[in-house]
């Protein structure tokens, strides 16, 4: 382990402002996620009277952010940007390598040791000053060794990023496939979607546990992700009357539907259908939720779940949202009174089953990308600390490779 | 020595901290605008009279030095005979402005506003000798500080004072960017008239010169006229605009809605050509009483809770014909709320005047968090506008900053381009729409902007496209795999589980 002041040095170029020039800002964001580029700022309209050039391959963070793994190294092609004097600047000496260091700024390790440089006095939180960073301990291999680290773990960079498309553009798929089968017809259809329903009903937030009749979990929209199913148990724990639960207790294929939320680019209107593996314990939907439950008897459970889906992707829900606030309120008995066509039931099931397959194949993706993550952060951690040495035969791949 | 605009900023912020602890933040601009506003037409009119001194030496006169000065001070009222005294200095300093308006009735009468400087409990006189202490370091000649940067320093403390006041900030201080954003879109030309019916500090009427005046046109011959309700503000705008060097103006005091200040020779509203406002939000009790009989009420009168609708009538009036437009800020009810509203709606639209329909992004403004929207009317719309109304969603174009969101200049001119050109200025084309007179027919008047710009998900995009990019997208990471796998294997890392050869 090596202090970060034997292998690199301050190295701050300050330039007078001058108001007849504009310059390129730039910030640095958290968790060691790079540059984040500003807009360009007028000389004339800043207060600052000087600015810090980031040059390329330097070292960079924010005094301010530094707990929050605010630091990055800047790009070796970096154009000319500039930085507030919050942001200083360090120069790698011949033994640490900018690319090497790069990595370490994706650590959790360096932000550990940042965020503990940044606890002030009283719980106010102070800037990391430039000489406590020249502190920090790193573990140092040989520049060769480094390069190998860095090289190597370009290739699984290069897998992350390509895998985090891929979820993408399997989720479009996803949604185009959904709005091509399922999606309700634009100009309506015959049968109103409240009446294929057995239960239409709002659900209810309830008392503080133990106050009421009996506690019961609550899904919130909290936990819902845009991709078909819950991020995971239900957080809260509340208490309602018997017959409160009673007509909103949720049961395998209920599907809740997000009466208020959304967003500028997203109406309101995102549904999840339970499924066993959500209900641990009795369970009902909290008072932003609508809880629908198909009527078999008329509708194939998934395939009317897939059609509301469908039809939140498409932004249907724009038509059906008042925004009088940032908060937008679905006009739920509007929203469900529009009129659906159903093909007949063997074509239910079958879009059902093919949209599945494609949900099958997203979640797949994004279980890939996620445990992905996980092993580049455990490959890392483990070339860091030695437990992995790379063989010098590695170099006859790097000179091969351009 | 000039001082550049840093330091006149800083001077000024150190003048109104001169005010923190005995007096209220909100209260701030009460005394700083028109002690700064005394302190610049007194330095002026000292470099003025040295001027004059210089040139005519023993043969200036009373008569021939007035040709020198833009303001009359008479003697005892320059900012060094008055701050040198002692005894009752707000009482002193009450009566100089007194005198000055009065010798300056055309131009200064009741610039000063009504500030209780003699009030000890408001202003006591420790925070008053601060704020003159503040101001003595500050030097306001020409030769000093340009009309350009006294203009900008008034302006950056508007803004400051506004940050300082949050929600009741709403009533001078509009964002910047929507001014911006008002101006860019209404586009003024030289030699026109401007008008804001509720023009707070002025900010929309400095934006149209300072608008001009980055377009290298002649804004000198602007013609500015604004009406305000609040004294001090209208004191605060006309001090804004004297300080921008701007001359051609007429700032009146008064309600809007129940006395307009500018009427032609037959009574009725004057007509301008262009009409730009931020009235207030949904103002109740405005004064619908006497609006049965008022032709401002052009297609009717709005509910007596709710002024939006008697605002836009207002300036739909105030606008001259063929030239005449007229740009509002509004909030999204007066797109879709029913009533008497609904009826004004359809009417306003069957005039076809309104020509574009802009959304704003939510949380921009001081007084309010809900979202807003411009309406732009025009008196004779451009032949393709013709029976259509242009609908462009700004709603996401924001920077999330602490307390407020903000526009960027980027946002601004974007917004700016897509109304100029009908077209999505990011080529996607989900955010403009230009709609036909039938449509929203159909929609029942409605102008809710969602009912006709769906904000462009990526996956309304067809099946195949979509499936095509999976595709790429799914071989260029089995591609990027490969490549990982061979490093994977050169560091020695067994690979056996992934039925991929090692090495």
């Amino acid at each position: 382990m090596t202090t970060l002041g034997s292998v690199l040095s301050l190295d701050v170029t300050a330039v007078k402002v001058d108001p007849m020039q504009v310059y390129d800002i730039v910030g640095v964001l958290n968790r060691g996620r790079g540059l984040l580029y500003r807009d360009p700022l007028p000389g004339s309209e800043t207060s600052y009277q000087t600015l810090n050039l980031i040059g390329p391959n330097q070292i960079v963070y924010s005094r301010l952010k530094a707990f929050e793994g605010a630091i990055t190294v800047a790009p070796s092609n970096l154009a000319q940007v500039y930085a507030s004097q919050e942001f200083p600047t360090f120069t790698c000496g011949p033994r640490l390598l900018p690319n090497y260091f790069r990595l370490l700024t994706t650590t959790k390790g360096l932000w550990d040791d940042l965020q503990n440089l940044s606890t002030g006095m009283g719980g106010r939180r102070e800037r990391v000053k430039p000489a406590d960073f020249l502190t920090i301990r790193i573990p140092l291999p040989s520049v060769s060794e480094q390069n190998r680290i860095v090289d190597l773990m370009r290739g699984v960079d290069g897998l992350v990023s390509a895998i985090t498309e891929e979820v993408e553009r399997a989720r479009v798929a996803l949604s185009c496939a959904a709005i091509e089968l399922a999606s309700l017809p634009a100009d309506g259809g015959k049968v109103p979607i409240d009446s294929l329903l057995l239960r239409n009903i709002g659900g209810v937030w309830g008392s503080e546990a133990g106050v009421d009749e009996m506690d019961v979990d609550v899904y919130r929209s909290t936990e819902f992700t845009n991709w078909c199913r819950l991020s995971g148990e239900a957080e809260a724990r509340r208490s309602v009357s018997a017959s409160q639960f009673r007509s909103r207790e949720l049961k395998a294929q209920d599907i809740l539907i997000e009466k208020s939320g959304g967003t500028p680019t997203r109406s309101v209107g995102r549904v999840v259908q339970i499924s066993t593996g959500d209900l641990y314990r009795p369970t009902i939907g909290a008072n932003f939720l609508q809880l629908l439950r198909a009527d078999p008897s008329k509708v194939s459970p998934r395939y009317l779940f897939w059609t509301l889906w469908a039809g939140h992707r498409r932004g249907d829900g724009f038509d059906f949202q008042t925004a009088s606030t940032n908060i937008r309120n679905l006009q739920t008995k509007a929203y469900l009174a529009r009129g659906v066509d159903l093909p007949c039931r063997e074509t239910q099931e079958e879009i059902a089953r093919t949209l599945d397959g494609i949900l099958d194949c997203v979640h797949s993706v994004e279980n890939e990308a996620a445990n992905l993550r996980a092993f580049r952060s455990t490959l890392l951690t483990s070339l860091l600390n030695q437990e992995t040495e790379i063989p010098e035969s590695y170099d006859d791949l790097l000179e091969r490779v351009p | 020595m000039a001082i550049t605009q840093q330091e006149l900023e800083s001077r000024l912020k150190a003048a109104a901290n001169a005010l923190r602890g005995p007096v209220d933040p909100t209260d701030f601009k009460t005394y700083v605008f028109p002690m700064l506003f005394w302190k610049w037409i007194s330095d002026t009119w000292v470099y003025e009279h040295d001027a004059a001194i210089d040139e005519l030496g023993d043969d200036l006169d009373d008569e021939v030095e007035a040709d020198y000065h833009r303001f009359e001070m008479p003697e005892g009222t320059l900012w060094s005979e008055v701050t040198g005294k002692v005894k009752n200095l707000g009482a002193e300093i009450a009566r100089a402005f007194q005198r000055i308006e009065k010798a300056n009735p055309r131009s200064l009468a009741g610039v000063f506003g009504d500030a209780s400087w003699g009030n000890q409990e408001r202003l006591p006189e420790s925070a008053l000798l601060a704020l003159i202490k503040a101001f003595n370091e500050l030097s306001l000649d020409p030769t000093t500080v340009s009309h350009d940067l006294l203009g900008a320093g008034y302006e950056y403390l508007l803004k400051d004072f506004a940050d300082e006041s949050g929600k009741k900030a709403g009533e001078f201080f509009t964002p910047r960017s929507v001014v911006n954003l008002l101006v860019g879109v209404l586009q003024p030309e030289p030699g026109e008239a401007v008008y804001d019916p509720t023009c707070g500090s002025g900010g929309m009427l400095v934006a149209t010169i300072n608008q001009l005046r980055e377009a290298g046109k002649d804004h000198r011959s602007l013609r500015l006229y604004g009406q305000e309700i609040n004294l001090t503000t209208s004191s605060i705008a006309r001090m804004n605009l004297f300080l921008h060097e701007i001359e051609d103006f007429d700032i009146k005091r008064g309600d809007t809605l129940r006395t307009p200040a500018f009427k032609d020779n037959s009574g009725a509203v004057r007509t301008f050509d262009v009409v730009i406002a931020n009235p207030p939000f949904s103002l109740t009790n405005w004064g619908a009483d006497r609006w049965p009989a008022d032709p401002r009420a052009l297609c009717g009168v709005p509910p007596a809770k709710n002024g939006d609708y008697a605002f836009i009538q207002h300036m739909i009036s105030s606008m001259n014909s063929g030239s005449g437009r007229v740009g509002v800020v509004m909030p999204h009810g007066v797109l879709f709320r029913g009533g008497a509203e609904a009826r004004i709606r359809r009417c306003l639209i069957e005039k076809d005047q309104l020509e574009a329909v802009i959304g704003l992004p939510p949380n921009l403004f001081y007084s309010t968090t809900i979202p807003a929207c411009l309406l732009i009317f025009r008196d004779k719309k451009p032949a393709d506008r013709k029976d259509h109304i242009l609908f462009v969603d700004g709603s996401a174009r924001f920077v999330k900053d602490r307390n407020q969101n903000r526009m960027s200049g980027r946002d601004v001119n974007a917004l700016i381009d897509a109304y100029r050109t009908g077209e999505d200025p990011d080529g996607e084309g989900g955010a403009v729409r230009l709609v036909p007179f039938d449509e929203i027919k159909e929609n029942g008047f409605d102008l809710n902007i969602s009912r006709y710009i769906r904000v462009a998900a990526e996956e309304t995009a067809d099946l195949g496209t979509a499936l095509v990019a999976y595709a790429d997208a799914r071989q260029h990471r089995i591609d990027t795999e490969g490549v990982m796998f061979e490093r994977l294997g050169a560091a020695g890392i067994d690979l056996s589980m992934f039925e991929v050869p090692n090495g």
